[in-house]
């Protein structure tokens, strides 16, 4: 495989391992868990560093998921307390967890090659030169192999465990009477979602991570309202963004995570304006078909209050406070649907249209 | 054989949140088939006492039974319908799925719902007539269409035992009959039934049994013995009005719903503080 496509398998794998983790946490309310991990694992990468002096050793991922723990712990117990609440309580752990971070960075690896910049924007387009060996053959690049175990964890975890996790976020309380352990298995999850985020960070940065973790999750929350679907559309979503990404990265000839999130971000955009129940233009559109059928009907209880006798369009206009443009819109689909007479005297209700108000007033 | 043991059986019990008592030195006994109210004021410990009899809340002193059994195991009797306000109604999940839930506990890990746990979710919902609103997202229901899913997971769940917290919160009084008509239908065949109430005006109609609790079990026991205007005046801490009995004033200040020769009734000549009790 050449460069550039273990560099797309890179990409669609991590956009695939964050897309589906992030589910549970858009689901839970815990999107900012995403932000916080990213940022609070970093001590954890350092210390493991600083004792085996190795960046490909996987000792730096544990580690990361033991600081990523360590960092749910201090939520916990600062919750505990009262004193701050849930969202402060995570603002506060997580950038004390980072500053430590940077703190050690800035004491015990000056002399390494310790990238900030790749902390920011990741090393997917340098990702595939690091290649796994065994002996003498090269096996596959090292972040693929990295991502791929991440995502048979993910994956196998999900599928082992997807009635106990879906209960466990649902109704912990029923969670706990089927002895299915909520609090553990909250636990695990969180060690899980640790390990994905230092994977996905090496490869594709804090944003991204963020990025990826929330916003086809999200994305998918707009489409459906199942669980089992909102995974798969927001792992398509995933891979979408990625792919798409990819390409408009080579294409501006820039470094690939950028385009990746906003990619992701203008689906979102999109889904949020489109979407088929829950978009803003369905909405609006909605809205403005309620109100217009509510014009037409005020309309022609107005004419039919009248009798028989013929109204003059100024009377009509005066009775209801309408801006013109509403008025006449309400005239006009009246008067296509043959519910009003039109004559030089004015305006009155024709029959069909007094049988369409009956129908309607019965339906309010 | 019937299990000749009370539903539930509560010695001693004593929760705290932090430092501050919150239920203390409980005992009580539910008998097998009655319907229970759980009566009292705001933070009085009646959902925290459901709480920690299902083992959700850890509980600082005391025993739980249930049916004769102490084993956590066995708090799977109990079906649980959680206060409204507790539930993500946001939560990606349909009706069927939500009644499906309650099949989990006897699937045990790893086993997934299949055909007989969707057919028993499906017969639930029609029981409580939700058949039509199998697909809904949960968010989609009315309150009192919430209530019925809740109650289907719970017979799903095969419990003997149901326990409902606040109930009747978001709906309104037709529905909250309907309700109280599937629960009595429920008692009739057997199940035990607890609900947390706030409204004292129809204890006397729904229940057959009452709790009474103020951190502490003030009474309990039938409605007839356990629901006097003295109680009462003990667990609010003040006279009630509006609660189906006379509660402490001089000449009660409203008309009695239940007793059948309307009594002429006059203005309470003491100003005695009065606590009214909060209508759903």
């Amino acid at each position: 495989m050449t460069l550039i496509l273990w560099t797309l398998a890179i990409a669609v794998l991590t956009a695939v391992v964050c897309s589906l983790c992030g589910v549970f946490l858009v689901v839970k309310h815990e999107s900012m868990i995403a932000e916080a991990l990213s940022h609070a694992v970093l001590p954890g990468i350092l210390v493991a560093f600083l004792i085996f002096q190795d960046r490909t050793s996987p000792w730096l991922i544990i580690s990361a998921g033991l600081s990523g723990l360590l960092m749910v712990w201090v939520v916990q117990t600062i919750r505990k307390t009262g004193l701050v609440d849930g969202d402060a309580a995570l603002g506060i752990a997580f950038s004390a967890l980072f500053s430590i971070g940077i703190i050690c960075a800035n004491l015990g690896l000056k002399n390494v090659h310790f990238d900030s910049h790749c902390i920011i924007d990741g090393n997917l387009a340098t990702a595939p030169l690091r290649q796994l060996t065994i002996g003498e053959t090269e096996i596959a690049p090292y972040a693929f192999v990295s991502m791929a175990t991440v995502l048979a964890l993910l994956v196998g975890f999900i599928a082992v465990f997807y009635k106990e996790l879906k209960l466990m976020m649902f109704d912990s309380a029923l969670s706990q009477t089927f002895g299915f352990r909520p609090a553990m298995l909250h636990l695990i999850w969180l060690a899980l979602v640790s390990i994905t985020t230092v994977s996905a960070f090496e490869i594709a940065g804090s944003i991204l991570v963020v990025a990826l973790m929330i916003a086809p999750p999200a994305t998918a929350f707009l489409l459906t309202r199942r669980l089992g679907v909102m995974l798969t559309i927001s792992s398509v979503i995933g891979v979408i963004s990625s792919v798409l990404g990819f390409y408009l990265g080579l294409w501006l000839n820039i470094a690939p995570t950028g385009p990746i999130a906003s990619i992701a971000g203008m689906i979102f955009l999109l889904t949020v304006l489109l979407a088929p129940k829950q978009g803003v233009v369905a909405k609006w559109r909605r809205r403005g078909n309620q109100r217009s059928y509510l014009f037409q009907q005020l309309l022609l209880t107005k004419l039919d209050s009248a009798d028989k006798n013929w109204v003059d369009n100024e009377t009509l206009s005066g009775a209801v406070a309408w801006t013109d443009q509403q008025f006449s819109k309400a005239l006009s689909v009246c008067r296509n649907q043959n519910w009003i007479d039109e004559s030089s005297l004015g305006i009155s209700i024709t029959d069909k249209g007094r049988d369409y108000l009956v129908e309607s007033m019965e339906a309010i | 054989m019937p299990n000749p043991n009370p539903a539930i059986a509560i010695r001693g019990l004593t929760v705290a949140y932090d430092s501050v008592p919150v239920l203390w030195n409980v005992d009580l006994t539910i008998e097998q088939g009655v319907m229970m109210g759980v009566v009292g004021p705001n933070g009085a410990g009646k959902s925290t006492l459901l709480k920690a009899v299902l083992g959700v809340v850890p509980k600082l002193a005391g025993e739980v039974e249930v049916l004769g059994k102490r084993f956590h195991s066995d708090r799977q009797q109990i079906g649980y319908v959680p206060q409204r306000t507790s539930v993500d109604w946001d939560f990606p999940t349909t009706v069927l799925d939500l009644v499906k839930m309650g099949t989990y506990g006897r699937l045990g890990w790893f086993r997934r719902p299949g055909a007989k746990e969707k057919h028993d979710a499906l017969a639930a919902l029609e029981r409580f007539e939700m058949r039509e609103f199998a697909d809904r997202q949960i968010g989609e229901l009315s309150g009192g269409q919430q209530q019925r899913a809740f109650l289907a997971r719970a017979y799903v769940q095969e419990a003997p035992i149901y326990f409902l917290d606040e109930p009747f919160a978001a709906v309104d009084a037709t529905t909250e009959k309907a309700i109280i008509r599937l629960l009595k239908d429920l008692r009739d065949e057997g199940k035990t039934i607890v609900i947390v109430h706030h409204d004292l005006t129809t204890i006397i109609d729904y229940f057959d049994a009452i709790t009474l609790v103020n951190k502490k079990i003030i009474s309990s026991g039938p409605v007839s013995t356990a629901f006097t205007s003295d109680l009462l005046n003990k667990t609010y801490g003040g006279p009630i009005k509006n609660c189906g009995i006379d509660c402490g004033f001089a000449q009660p200040p409203v008309q009695l719903r239940h007793s059948s020769p309307p009594r002429v009734t006059t203005p309470p000549t003491t100003t005695a503080p009065s606590v009214e009790a909060e209508d759903a």
